[in-house]
């Protein structure tokens, strides 16, 4: 069954035809404006980024503190929209490929990873079409705020753990289905601060914690940690916290 | 030859690979476009003014891991700015951290006194310093101050400064940030402007400023006296402005005369004979016999708030971001915090494997925007008050310090601000 709504026939490797390339980059110059409309996810970055690092070197018994503390490990991002993870996995020293379904996201990815200098592998399509296509299983499977935006959670799920090398490990974030959740993250968000397009976020399509943890465990994976991150309105900063009642973080591993 | 050594210098080549090499060097170097050839022409950042606050955030940057490039129209000496500044302790706590040497050069203020007439008057607002002088910060001259900040500013290997240098144009992109110079062509990630209240950098970014002239002066000189000053700061306001004497290092006070800008102009020309007669007058006998030890030199009043702190790849810091009235000596604190603020940002960015010259800039923005407009209207007002010495905000500027003067809380709650203690700091401002 299709994930999403709005499934490509198939997977591919992108390529950005030079006509395209000037519409492509005033869409990555909307992506990369950390106070244009992608903000929220600018200002959660450092926070996600630095959490993700210390999670994947504690997993690997890598030195954080590095100058490329990720070299030598194969990273997936799932839904990788403009590359705002991406990016910086590779200036960690990953060898990354993203995988989003939206071709103009990874144009826009695309155009923009070729700006600034930095390779990364954009691919097309779905998890789904990944594993059927038998794709090599990856070190590091960043699973970072899509769930909540598939069509079928769980399926989803057991495909994303099936590019989970064995010794691989998967950070899951989503959105909380309670009413704080409802109230800042979709009325808050969308409504009030209109920082993101009304729509993004659906109150039914949240996620609880118990269901992400049933979903990756039957999907092989071994949870390591669950935790809470809030951001504080006023200082735009954003913290790891015990409260996972809006935006947490789960962490998977698959035995070796 | 100096130039192809300091050429060699940026470039990294060391003391004895020169000298060894120096007649192949010559040769090799021989033209402009091989020197160019030789130096390192990308950075992390491009910092432009090598002033206090330049020189300032270079240090701040290369702490975070980031290599820099320095740039300046001008040699950078340590010039003939007469002026000193008072240092906040979180200000202090900067460059000690950074490894800045001010041994000597630094005066601790261990009391401040605001008063409406002579010391003793009763209408004063009084601060006592924690006995070190710790919480109300240091008088340093700007001159010495820059020359030990130029000192540690060579030591770092991941500066590099061209000064004096002609930049033809900087040109900011998403990829990045290009100077063309009479050099050749530098790059980088990010753009940091140190280039001062008319900040050129600024302008050509399009950002926009809100600014109110005083239509005052203030008139700054040193001066030799008699009696010590025990590291006692006064400030005595006078019919339109205020006379700020502030100690420095040794038997020495800065003078610090605001007004009307007129009749600071007729003090700056008067003789010296009359000059001394005339302060005298005003201190009222205060440090006993003085002398001028110092040109005296005339700054105008201002407040200048740039509508914003950050463009694409683009940050300004010190006076090209932000001019405040120096009735409280705040103003070079503010250059420091933006060094202490902006370096965070840069590190975040390097830890996290994000663009330098994106990530840092967010933070940034946040909180500089927020404090230093806080303090600028809250300076402004203090200064609009004393400006007005007659009449009913006067009484009520009496009644103020009168009334302030009995109240401990705000009176440490003012310090903080003034000391920089008030809300969380970056990470350069706090103990190591």
């Amino acid at each position: 069954m299709a994930h999403t709504d709005n499934q490509p026939e198939r997977l591919s490797r992108i390529s950005v035809d030079p006509a395209e390339m000037a519409s492509f980059s005033r869409m990555a110059a909307d992506w990369w404006d950390p106070t244009g409309p992608f903000k929220p996810l600018h200002i959660m970055n450092g926070a996600r980024l630095d959490y993700i690092k210390q999670t994947v070197c504690d997993h690997f018994g890598l030195d954080p503190n590095a100058e490329r503390p990720l070299t030598g490990l194969r990273v997936l991002d799932i839904g990788c929209g403009g590359g705002l993870l991406c990016e910086p996995m590779v200036r960690l020293g990953a060898k990354v490929t993203g995988v989003d379904a939206l071709e103009r996201n990874l144009k826009t990815a695309k155009t923009h990873a070729e700006q600034v200098g930095v390779e990364i592998d954009y691919r097309h399509g779905t998890i789904e079409q990944m594993v059927e296509a038998g794709e090599a299983p990856y070190d590091v499977v960043l699973n970072m705020e899509v769930i909540e935006h598939v069509a079928n959670p769980p399926e989803f799920m057991a495909d994303c753990g099936a590019m989970v090398r064995p010794g691989g490990i998967m950070l899951c974030s989503t959105i909380n289905r309670t009413l704080k959740a409802f109230a800042l993250a979709i009325v808050g968000a969308e409504y009030v601060l209109r920082w993101l397009p009304r729509g993004t976020h659906q109150y039914a399509k949240l996620v609880k914690p118990v269901e992400i943890t049933r979903w990756m465990s039957d999907a092989g994976l071994n949870i390591t940690e669950q935790i809470g991150m809030s951001l504080n309105p006023i200082t735009n900063v954003w913290t790891l916290s015990g409260d996972k009642s809006i935006n947490y973080v789960t962490v998977g591993t698959k035995s070796a | 030859m100096r130039s192809v050594n300091a050429g060699l210098r940026r470039a990294g080549i060391s003391e004895t690979l020169r000298d060894k090499y120096d007649p192949i060097c010559r040769l090799l170097l021989a033209s402009k476009a091989a020197y160019v050839g030789v130096m390192k022409t990308e950075f992390d950042i491009l910092i432009v003014g090598a002033g206090l606050a330049g020189l300032t955030t270079a240090l701040a940057c290369a702490d975070s891991g980031a290599t820099v490039a320095l740039l300046d129209r001008n040699a950078v000496d340590t010039g003939s700015d007469g002026r000193a500044s008072a240092l906040s302790t979180t200000s202090l706590r900067l460059f000690e951290n950074l490894g800045v040497d001010l041994k000597g050069l630094t005066q601790p203020i261990k009391d401040m006194l605001v008063t409406e007439g002579a010391p003793n008057s009763p209408w004063r607002l009084h601060f006592e310093g924690d006995g070190d002088g710790g919480d109300l910060g240091a008088l340093v001259e700007n001159a010495p101050l820059k020359a030990a900040l130029l000192k540690q500013v060579k030591l770092q290997k991941d500066v590099s400064i061209f000064a004096p240098i002609g930049i033809r144009d900087v040109t900011r992109s998403a990829k990045n940030v290009i100077a063309e110079t009479d050099q050749g062509s530098l790059t980088a990630k990010l753009l940091i402007a140190a280039d001062g209240r008319e900040s050129l950098l600024r302008r050509k970014a399009g950002i926009t400023t809100q600014r109110f002239d005083y239509d005052s002066a203030s008139l700054v000189t040193t001066i030799k006296h008699e009696l010590p000053h025990d590291g006692s700061a006064w400030q005595r306001l006078i019919p339109g402005g205020a006379l700020a004497v502030l100690p420095l290092t040794g038997q020495r006070s800065q003078i610090v005369w605001s007004g009307p800008t007129a009749g600071i102009q007729a003090a700056t020309a008067m003789d010296y004979d009359s000059f001394v007669a005339l302060l005298s007058e005003k201190m009222d006998g205060y440090l006993g016999d003085m002398s001028i030890a110092a040109q005296r030199q005339c700054y105008p009043l201002r407040l200048q708030m740039a509508d914003g702190f950050t463009a694409t790849r683009l940050a300004l810091v010190g006076d090209a971001a932000h001019v405040i009235h120096p009735l409280a000596g705040q103003g070079f604190n503010l250059g420091i915090r933006d060094a202490a603020a902006i370096a965070d940002g840069v590190k975040m960015a390097r830890d996290t494997g994000q663009d330098i010259g994106v990530a840092s800039l967010l933070e940034y923005d946040h909180w500089r925007n927020a404090d230093s407009r806080s303090l600028g209207v809250v300076t402004h007002l203090i200064s609009e008050t004393s400006r007005r010495n007659f009449g009913s905000i006067g009484h009520i500027r009496r009644l103020g310090l009168a009334l302030t003067n009995r109240s401990t809380a705000t009176k440490s709650a003012l310090v903080k601000r003034a000391s920089g203690e008030a809300r969380e700091l970056p990470t350069l401002m706090r103990q190591r």
